[in-house]
């Protein structure tokens, strides 16, 4: 797909080009207003692109109810009226997407104490979600995307939740893509990682490689500056105290590293912070991305 | 072996859920329910009202006067009204859920225009029920009789519709009630789109349209056509206020069917708004 | 098992060196199976193909072997070939870092020795 979607006043997404195979988890990571629920409401019809087309399996996905039965959106938005009881969001689901795994829902709902015959407006902002997540677990659909899927929830929730979609997807792999702000929490979750800055899309590539993308290098001054120098790093922001100095650096390390610096991998995470951060102080748009490959194209179903 | 096939294998070692299994009930079905409950409810209410006006009061102020009286009343404009109204405050409220449910937007239109046909045949039926039954109803002991509850259409035209003329009434009330819900679907999807300033240029122009093409009509010069037309298209023989029922119910489905177009076109590419954005 | 996101080990390497430990610890023994890519993705939230990554490694090396259908087994001999591995990791590269900061730390030859001494008893 190749999308665009304008505003009256500003860009959300520019020509933004993406494909997501069946069967992965991803991780959609991007600051507020980076556009991450801009894209995600075009593949889910929720609203269009100003242009370019989603397709799914070569089909496209606009108005086209035989595919968009194999995609489930679920959001911060309430897409249930207020007075709807929880369990009939359920049915419904049942109803529309067939094959509800009701097992799965009852085991939901019983870990999270959901109540079910309350009306959906009647519970807190964290349940809300939970009912939403149930209805997304449980639903027979290939896609799911999941926008801010934990919002609410405690830290137990969190985990209970984490830990049953690792169960459900190795029982049915589907295709998960997950846009939260607790990059931390999901890291080890998800097998590719789409970064998306200012409407564009920033790297598309393996959690591992993202992982070990960034590097913080600590030391005396002058060693860690000569050292990003030699190896000719990019460095994304740098940290000084007294005569010690933490240089935070993207790209591939050498081998060989001094003895006198002290070399960890940034995580996910401070990756991303660092990186975002290091952009908006350049002011430049991201389209020329620093960092790894684009997505690559097996021979599978791609979108 | 590399890891994508292996993988690949792996994946592929539990099979995915069949999604051809038979669905327990429709979602269209599940939401045509659902906005039938919501109409009988809100019918309910709306004959409450009426019935309270038309009857209630009328005979409390018979009684409070101590004589006999008759008393006439009109049943189809409060229910255009009602209608228009209905039509307009639940033609939205289904659309997210209905956009969760993995409808396209022309399936939801295709709910939008069953709905209209629906709703206005529910609404002829309850008033046909009305005016057939309220005839057998005699409130005496009071001295109040109600005969009859007839429905006029047009002022001058006379008793056109009464209970002596049901089915006729029927079909003329239900493709009236096809234009109301018709104008209250579209205005509801009209409302949803736009801004609290484009409401507000709506209802002017709502209100300045009707003034600016009363001015063109008495400033133009084909008034005696103009006028043939509207007799014609409504069903009227002039001078002798004959009244033919179907060019009226032609031109009363055409327009839901212009009205129902509208709708088309404002649902096609409709957007999901955020609430609490 | 325990992991983590910093480590400077990749992951799915973190996986594969944490099934050699279990391995090497005689956890499982030779002939019987490991943990299944289902069992350690669900209990440690790890996804799948990470996993599977880490399991392929040491499918590479013949520690481990696919019984098809039934899942990974470890391979006759390799607890023997696997400590083989790890003492020659420790004797060439761990040692050589060791002696490289004792002498950054001026710790003499005789120092360090001597510190072996008391403690290998």
């Amino acid at each position: 797909m190749n999308l665009t979607k304008r505003y009256k006043r500003k860009t959300a997404l520019d020509a933004i080009t993406l494909t997501l195979h069946p069967e992965t988890i991803y991780a959609l990571l991007g600051n507020n207003g980076a556009g991450k629920s801009t894209l995600l409401n075009i593949i889910n019809n929720r609203i269009f692109a100003s242009e370019g087309t989603v397709n799914l399996n070569g089909q496209p996905l606009m108005n086209n109810s035989a595919a968009l039965r194999h995609l489930y959106m679920m959001s911060e938005d309430n897409m249930f009226p207020a007075n709807m009881k929880v369990r009939e969001i359920f049915t419904l689901s049942d109803a529309a997407y067939g094959d509800f795994d009701w097992d799965l829902a009852n085991q939901l709902i019983e870990d999270f104490e959901l109540p079910v015959t309350i009306s959906f407006k009647k519970l807190s902002t964290g349940y809300r979600t939970i009912a939403k997540l149930v209805a997304a677990l449980c639903v027979n659909v290939d896609y799911i995307f999941l926008d801010e899927p934990v919002l609410g929830l405690d830290a137990n929730h969190r985990d209970m939740f984490y830990q049953r979609l690792m169960e459900t997807y190795t029982a049915r792999p589907r295709c998960f893509v997950i846009s939260t702000h607790l990059i931390e929490e999901i890291t080890s979750l998800v097998e590719q990682v789409i970064l998306i800055e200012k409407g564009h899309i920033l790297t598309q590539t393996d959690a591992e490689t993202l992982t070990h993308a960034g590097h913080a290098i600590s030391g005396e001054r002058g060693t860690v500056d000569a050292f990003a120098a030699s190896n000719h790093l990019e460095i994304l922001g740098e940290r000084t105290l007294s005569g010690h100095k933490t240089l935070y650096v993207s790209g591939p390390l050498p081998r060989t590293i001094p003895e006198s610096l002290r070399v960890e991998a940034l995580g996910m995470q401070d990756y991303f912070i660092h990186l975002t951060q290091h952009h908006s102080a350049l002011g430049r748009p991201p389209a020329t991305s620093a960092a790894t490959a684009t997505s690559s194209t097996h021979g599978k179903v791609t979108r | 072996m590399s890891s994508t096939t292996a993988l690949s294998a792996l994946k592929g070692t539990q099979p995915a859920r069949s999604t051809h299994t038979p669905r327990h009930f429709g979602a269209m079905t599940y939401f045509m329910v659902r906005s039938l409950i919501r109409e009988l409810y809100s019918l309910g209410i709306f004959y409450v009202i009426y019935l309270f006006c038309t009857v209630a009061i009328p005979i409390a102020m018979i009684l409070a006067q101590g004589m006999r009286s008759t008393g006439r009343t009109d049943i189809i404009i409060p229910s255009f009204i009602y209608l228009c109204v209905f039509a307009g405050m639940s033609g939205t409220v289904d659309f997210k859920t209905q956009v969760q449910s993995s409808f396209s937007r022309l399936q939801i239109f295709a709910f939008l225009a069953i709905r209209t046909v629906t709703s206005s045949f529910l609404l002829a039926t309850t008033t046909l029920l009305l005016v057939w039954i309220v005839p057998f109803t005699k409130v005496s002991g009071a001295g109040v009789i109600f005969q009859e509850l007839g429905v006029s259409l047009y002022a001058d035209g006379g008793r056109y519709m009464d209970s002596g003329n049901l089915g006729k009434m029927f079909l003329v009330s239900w493709a009236l009630f096809l234009v109301a819900a018709a104008i209250g679907t579209m205005a509801g999807l009209v409302l949803e789109k736009l801004g609290g300033f484009g409401k507000l240029v709506f209802f002017a122009g709502c209100i300045a349209a009707p003034i600016l093409l009363f001015q063109l009509y008495t400033l133009s010069s084909a008034k005696d056509q103009i006028n043939a037309f509207f007799l014609r298209i409504l069903g009227i023989e002039w001078p002798h206020l004959a009244f033919h029922m179907w060019p009226l119910i032609g031109t009363l489905v055409v327009l839901s069917a212009v009205l129902l177009g509208i709708t088309y076109l404002l649902n096609r590419r409709r957007e999901v708004k955020r609430v609490n954005a | 098992m325990n992991f983590s996101d910093t480590d400077e080990r990749p992951l799915f390497q973190q996986v594969a060196d944490q099934i050699e430990d279990l391995i090497l610890t005689g956890a499982v023994a030779e002939n019987k199976q490991v943990p299944s890519t289902t069992e350690i993705s669900t209990t440690y939230r790890i996804n799948p193909a990470t996993v599977l990554k880490g399991m392929n490694q040491l499918v590479a090396k013949g520690y481990l072997e696919k019984r098809r259908g039934v899942g990974m087994f470890v391979t006759p001999g390799s607890k023997q070939r696997l400590t083989e591995e790890r003492r020659q990791l420790l004797l060439t590269d761990q040692i050589t870092k060791l002696i490289a900061e004792a002498k950054n730390l001026g710790i003499t030859k005789a120092q360090l020795s001597a510190m072996i001494e008391s403690n290998f008893s």
